[in-house]
């Protein structure tokens, strides 16, 4: 992480590309939740685009847009979540330690949801292009950088790069329509 | 497939595509984000989206689940893309297209009043809207009709809405029209060459230099040679149905397709290129529509001596260069942001 903060609310907010990961746990399951159940979840990104909105230190944004967005939607999500508790409180810089350590103490049906969504997640890889797979398998299975992938299938890296990018957007809409089939007949 | 899905379909990539570039852009692209990020929340909510799904894929258990091994195998063995030299042919050889007195004052004040009238009622008062899109950009534009535009890189489109009449210019570049059926306003899309006049459909055009190309995908247009004129019944007009590709040359020559693969005509959306014994030139010039770096630059190589067919990713310019040094009377040269092709020597 870099020393590059930016103060919002009170909160330090880390300008690196770790601050999904710090924030992640709530928005993370959130967002997930939203995509696989979106009736079973309140949306929330109307408030997080009007925040986004209001943001008026454009240079600062322009920094780390991704480690400020993160920053309000994890905001917006935990503050919806003690809302529902009857429980509103000033968020603080703390608050999202604690909901994260409440929601790392998954229930049966969350750990079963985890597992239905890594199923359907590993059925949607299966019907990905083989290239397309492959890119994946490489830098998220194996963990290789996009250099490394390119240097093991013979694809260029910029190639590995456009491959990914169309592989998660192809599962996005694979899953999307398999859900949204799969509540019809419900 | 519905618009919606479609647009649907292309914010999902678009977000997914920000998630790549983002990765090593610099300012400008992220500034080019927030403003993406700011149209829409649409926008916000694809983005999170994706970038959860990726974080998901992450954490995955994949090992032993596909085979890699066959999977790796299969990417050396295959060509880098679909690829096969034409020989040069004369056929191939495309064409490229080729003041006292109050009575003074007051008739002044007239005239200037029918001018103003006569340029309100053109439009010409009003410069519309200006879209463009820089090199390797793409982007979707709905207009306030319910038509959406689908812009590609490098493009300029000037969109200019009366009473009667939508009006679009299409300066430079490419874009595909899905256009709201409106029967009392007709959809006039203009080009240096053409004039493409559609009610309710769904059509490509491509404005390059020397000529311009229309495919229908769905629907039916009608096309007036010209930049002005007006496709009304006559003997200058032609009626273009879907899967029909027509292009106009700026001499006016016309040269229709009544079979055309339409597909490959918006390929681009897919970010794909795919050329049918398309003269190197011509391709390298499509490349560099699509790359800001590396550029691709012919040297010493006759325009219209060489063609080649093939499917490319747009954003892949080196498969371009990898499948070219495998011909003998060939050279390719790499340079910091650049790759020159060369006839060897």
């Amino acid at each position: 992480m870099t020393d590059e903060n930016v103060k919002t609310k009170g909160v330090a907010m880390p300008a690196a590309a770790t601050a999904f990961e710090q924030y992640g746990p709530a928005l993370h399951r959130y967002l997930l939740r939203r995509l696989r159940r979106p009736e079973d979840v309140p949306d929330l990104t109307q408030e997080i685009f009007e925040r986004f909105l209001k943001k008026k230190d454009r240079a600062e944004l322009i920094r780390n847009p991704l480690a400020y967005l993160y920053g309000i939607a994890s905001h917006v999500v935990s503050e919806a979540h003690y809302e529902e508790q009857q429980n509103r409180v000033t968020c603080d810089s703390e608050l999202l330690t604690r909901l994260d350590d409440r929601f790392d103490s998954a229930s049966p049906d969350q750990l079963a949801e985890q597992l239905g969504l890594q199923r359907d997640l590993l059925d949607a890889l299966a019907l990905l292009p083989r290239n397309h797979l492959l890119a994946v398998l490489l830098v998220e299975g194996q963990d290789m950088s996009y250099e490394e992938a390119a240097q093991a299938s013979g694809f260029t890296r910029n190639t590995i790069a456009t491959y990914l990018m169309h592989a998660r957007a192809k599962l996005k809409l694979i899953l999307q329509d398999y859900w949204v089939g799969k509540d019809s007949h419900r | 497939m519905t618009l919606q899905r479609q647009i649907d379909q292309l914010t999902t990539h678009r977000a997914s595509e920000w998630l790549e570039t983002l990765k090593s852009g610099g300012d400008r692209e992220r500034a080019a984000f927030v403003e993406w990020l700011a149209e829409s929340p649409r926008h916000v909510s694809e983005l999170l989206s994706i970038i959860a799904l990726e974080k998901e894929l992450r954490a995955l258990d994949l090992d032993g689940r596909f085979d890699l091994k066959s999977l790796l195998a299969e990417a050396s063995a295959a060509p880098v893309a679909e690829f096969r030299p034409a020989l040069p042919s004369t056929a191939a050889a495309k064409r490229r297209r080729t003041s006292v007195m109050r009575w003074a004052t007051g008739l002044a004040a007239g005239i200037g009043a029918v001018v103003v009238g006569i340029l309100y009622v053109r439009g010409d008062l009003f410069p519309g809207q200006i879209y463009t899109t820089a090199i390797g950009e793409q982007r979707s534009i709905e207009l306030v009709d319910g038509s959406v535009v689908y812009l590609n890189a490098q493009s300029t489109l000037r969109v200019r809405f009366h009473e009667r009449t939508r009006d679009l210019e299409l300066t430079s570049g490419e874009a595909l029209f899905n256009v709201a059926h409106d029967a009392s306003r007709p959809f006039r899309v203009h080009t240096r060459d053409a004039v493409v006049q559609a009610v309710g459909t769904e059509f490509n055009v491509y404005a390059r230099t020397a000529s311009t190309t229309v495919a229908v995908i769905e629907g039916r247009v009608r096309i007036a040679a010209g930049s002005d004129a007006l496709p009304v019944s006559g003997a200058s007009d032609t009626a273009v149905s879907a899967g029909e590709e027509i292009e106009i040359e700026s001499t006016g020559k016309i040269d229709r397709k009544v079979h055309a693969d339409v597909a490959r005509a918006v390929a681009w959306r897919q970010r794909r290129i795919i050329f049918d014994e398309t003269a190197l030139e011509d391709v390298v010039t499509e490349f560099n529509r699509y790359n800001q770096s590396p550029k691709l630059r012919l040297e010493d190589i006759a325009p219209g001596s060489r063609h080649y067919s093939g499917e490319f990713e747009a954003n892949d310019p080196e498969s371009l260069a990898a499948l070219l040094s495998r011909e003998q009377d060939l050279a390719i040269d790499r340079h910091p942001g650049e790759i020159v092709i060369r006839a060897r020597r």
